[in-house]
């Protein structure tokens, strides 16, 4: 995987890792089609449309037509991906379910701009709902790569998986959390730090404050295990249950409302596989605009010393018992 | 003319000049419209006012025009969308026709673990699955781009039956500009526009505007026609293959068409 990465650091902000790569797959496959809803500069799928313009379509302001768009493409033998902003992919949650899921299609949702990302742009961009619609669906992959290595590769892994997938990213902030010279494992949750009181799970580019609020704590004297469950769905019960055995605590830490995201997610595997408390950290309500993202993390939490702090908190009154 | 065996009759409808194949129609639809009947009184909650006004469009699409594959490849057959898929009985008592199903099939229709209550495409002669309306044009836009990426796409047709009520949905005009715009000609949407839709007449839920106006303010070429008379459809269809720009048929048809009683009040259900 690495000769795939000669320079990691060129690749650039989490965006215009998955535009890169998007541009890799189009010469390596046909059958690649990519399509987009007026955001073709935003999404950064615009190079791809300028070195294959016959293998892209802009759809125009109208993601629902876009993702029946996708769908038959799908079914026509061909390799859809539909990129748009994750708040208004939702908008077509409903087709994504009773078209592209139920018939378990071929079609790869790229949704950018997900979470506080687009802070600028206020609450009505900033997706805070979309994990949650996204896992529920039946065939549905969902993944969350955490930075733009992680990104690019992401893209060439669902490439090979036969079905939907919702691949979650933000639009710019995107701090390096994972080695860019590892494999992508897909499926497979990666711990990015081991350790034996708390565990603290997250996904995507807050895990760069999560790594951070880790190392504050054990400064602290805490050992805090963080993991990087970059795929949603399926979800590795089998390493989730190790680290809730090895820690007996699990914090969850998210850019997403703590309802049915990863919280949810992990909420729910060890409920019924290995049941520990679980603690979320997450978005207190609907986002506004702000002037940078760290602003949102502020107000919303999840900056390192906030995240450090719900941990503490978490640890005294669950190790109290 | 004599009663030809059902799929002898498909074998050679083909090469027929129009009028025969009409007539040969009208046999075909008789016995669709009364498995659709005997579904009905099997399984009350079926739609048959909107059965009874697709089946004639449906009749010409699948057996007097046909469906043609030349390739194994999903861009190398024709395509066959019930946008409107509740009425999907019609499609089944034609599949019958085409040997795909059996009377006996029928029976199923909507039991636990017979014939689903709208299209699924687990079912061989059911291309697409659909029941949420408005998505039809969309999928068959795609699946048209798909052709015209393998150079098949003036070989082959997608074919896109809509209800009027279905044009409600905001989605067929997101997919109806969509298609005008890339210039899919070889997509042929049909709308069998029967008046009605689920609580009552479209004019009193929601006036559709002028309907042909609208496609044809888009780009799309609109031929208007008698939804029951199958010489006109299969006229309709043939010019539709033939044009430059994607076409739209619309399809006045009633709903209950055959059906006395609920062809008079434009009822849904027996």
């Amino acid at each position: 995987m690495s000769s795939q990465l000669a320079s990691p650091e060129s690749l650039g902000a989490i965006r215009d890792a998955v535009g890169k790569a998007l541009l890799r797959l189009g010469e390596e496959d046909k059958d690649v089609v990519v399509l987009t809803a007026d955001v073709a500069r935003s999404t950064r799928t615009r190079w791809f449309a300028e070195r294959f313009p016959e293998r892209f379509v802009n759809i125009g302001i109208s993601e629902q037509d876009m993702i029946g768009f996708a769908a038959g493409l799908a079914l026509g033998g061909k390799k859809p991906y539909a990129a748009a902003f994750a708040m208004f992919m939702m908008r077509a949650w409903e087709q994504i379910r009773n078209t592209v899921d139920r018939m378990n299609l071929n079609v790869k949702l790229i949704a950018t701009h997900s979470g506080f990302s687009d802070h600028g742009d206020g609450a009505s961009h900033q997706s805070l709902e979309d994990i949650a619609l996204m896992r529920v669906l039946h065939n549905m992959t969902v993944v969350i790569p955490a930075d733009p290595p992680q990104a690019y590769k992401a893209i060439l892994a669902i490439h090979r998986v036969r079905g939907p997938v919702y691949l979650r990213i933000g639009r710019d902030y995107s701090p390096p959390v994972t080695d860019p010279s590892a494999e992508y494992r897909l499926g497979e949750l990666e711990l990015l730090r081991d350790g034996e009181d708390v565990a603290l799970v997250s996904a995507g580019p807050v895990l760069a404050h999560v790594v951070e609020a880790a190392k504050m704590l054990e400064a602290k004297g805490l050992s805090v295990a963080v993991a990087n469950l970059h795929t949603v769905k399926p979800i590795d019960e089998a390493r989730l249950v190790r680290l809730a055995q090895r820690t007996g605590l699990v914090v969850v830490v998210e850019e997403h409302f703590p309802r049915g995201g990863l919280f949810g997610a992990v909420a729910e595997t060890l409920a019924q596989r290995y049941p520990v408390p679980v603690v979320p950290v997450a978005a207190k309500g609907y986002g506004h605009s702000a002037r940078s993202v760290m602003d949102l993390y502020e107000r919303h939490g999840l900056v390192a010393d906030s995240i450090a702090k719900r941990v503490v908190e978490a640890v005294e009154k669950w190790r109290k018992r | 003319m004599p009663i030809v065996s059902r799929l002898e009759l498909v074998r050679r409808i083909d090469s027929l000049p129009a009028q025969p194949r009409a007539q040969i129609l009208h046999q075909v639809s008789l016995r669709a419209r009364k498995r659709i009947l005997r579904m009905a009184s099997i399984e009350k909650s079926i739609h048959v006012g909107s059965s009874l006004s697709s089946l004639d469009i449906l009749a010409a699409i699948l057996i007097g025009r046909g469906l043609r594959r030349t390739g194994d490849k999903p861009t190398e057959k024709d395509w066959l969308i019930l946008s409107k898929g509740h009425a999907v009985p019609a499609l089944y008592a034609l599949l019958v026709e085409l040997g795909k199903l059996t009377d006996k099939d029928l029976d199923t229709i909507r039991d636990i673990d017979g014939l689903e209550g709208h299209p699924d495409n687990g079912l061989d002669g059911v291309d697409v699955s659909t029941g949420s309306l408005g998505q039809g044009l969309s999928i068959a836009a795609g699946i048209a781009y798909a052709m015209r990426l393998d150079h098949t796409w003036t070989t082959h047709r997608v074919f896109v039956v809509l209800g009027d009520g279905e044009l409600d949905e905001g989605q067929v005009w997101e997919a109806a500009a969509t298609i005008a715009h890339l210039g899919l000609s070889n997509i042929v949407a049909i709308v069998d526009a029967n008046g009605f839709q689920l609580d009552g007449a479209t004019s009193e839920i929601k006036n559709k505007g002028d309907l042909a106006q609208r496609w044809r303010s888009l780009g799309w070429r609109v031929i208007e026609i008698d939804g029951h008379n199958h010489e006109m459809i299969l006229e309709a269809l043939s010019e539709a293959e033939a044009s430059p720009q994607p076409v739209v048929i619309i399809a006045y048809t009633r709903r209950g068409n055959g059906l006395g009683v609920l062809e008079a009040t434009g009822g849904q259900h027996v």
